[in-house]
């Protein structure tokens, strides 16, 4: 499981390089995340457009990486494959995160949004 | 004679003879021939993900749409890391066997463990956590799995028998 953390005009964006964010990665995933985005400056996106499949382990550790970003900086996700999406969609969790169709539409809306 | 292979509208695969003067009906709609995967497992969260992807694999093979593989993985996913999580607390572990079958309308899925049984009463997951108008510090991080498991099935039944928890869950197709 590793994250990549990269900043783009001026929004910190966490890429999932990996295909599942499971059960078996979840712990990690959140550790790598808080890692990645201890120097962040502002809001976070995270680009899952590598990640094939997430369950409710996965879900759970999302949440917490939310949590984990101080208070003030939000967390918005990216480029869901269509299971993920599925899981967001059952679990309602669509409401609770602002969701780009895909990484540079999420950058383009921030930038519109600053302007 | 030539063997002809042709694909069908439900994506299975015939040979058809070809020989002289023999006349063929290609019928319009083939029957969908049934289909089953049995997998006997380690309780660990590495071994689910092996079969998760395993299963994936043999899931494109039935002639499934997409979202019916994703929502057969999902259900699966979720159930064995249960059994993973509650019924094998301890790092002793144990083992589970996976059964799924595919029929004309359903998949569906078998899984027992002999495990700790479940708490009497109904299955968890009948409603999702609350999370409207929450705090994020308040967000829940679980409870999904059920939910998750309740939304994508028709059928689903726990029974403990003898020293054995077995969880049968029905996918509708179509």
């Amino acid at each position: 499981m590793n994250l990549s953390f990269e900043t783009r005009q001026g929004v910190g964006i966490v890429h999932v390089e990996h295909p599942r964010i499971d059960a078996s990665v979840a712990i990690r995933f959140k550790d790598r995340f808080r890692e990645v985005t201890r120097d962040a400056p502002g809001d976070v996106i995270l680009d899952l457009d590598q990640v094939e499949f997430i369950d409710s382990s996965g879900l759970g550790a999302v949440v917490a990486a939310r949590k984990l970003l101080p208070a003030g900086r939000g967390l918005e996700l990216a480029a869901l494959q269509p299971a993920v999406d599925r899981v967001m969609q059952l679990t309602r969790m669509n409401t609770v995160f602002p969701i780009h169709d895909t990484l540079d539409a999420a950058v383009r809306q921030r930038d519109r949004a600053s302007d | 004679m030539t063997p002809l292979t042709r694909r069908s509208g439900s994506g299975t695969e015939r040979q058809i003879s070809v020989m002289d003067n023999t006349p063929i009906t290609v019928p319009g709609k083939c029957p969908i021939a049934p289909a089953r995967l049995r997998l006997d497992l380690e309780a660990s969260p590495d071994a689910v993900r092996a079969a998760l992807l395993d299963i994936g694999d043999r899931l494109k093979t039935w002639g499934l749409s997409k979202s019916q593989q994703t929502d057969t993985q999902i259900v699966l996913a979720e159930a064995l890391n249960n059994v993973v999580e509650h019924a094998y607390p301890t790092d002793a572990g144990g083992r589970i066997r996976v059964e799924i079958s595919r029929t004309e309308h359903h998949i569906d899925c078998a899984i027992r463990d002999s495990g700790t049984p479940m708490s009497e009463g109904p299955l968890p997951g009948a409603a999702l956590p609350a999370i409207a108008a929450t705090a994020v510090q308040d967000l829940p991080e679980g409870g999904f799995g059920w939910v998750l498991i309740r939304q994508l099935t028709t059928g689903l039944r726990y029974c403990r028998v003898e020293d054995e928890n077995r969880l049968t869950m029905r996918l509708r197709l179509g």
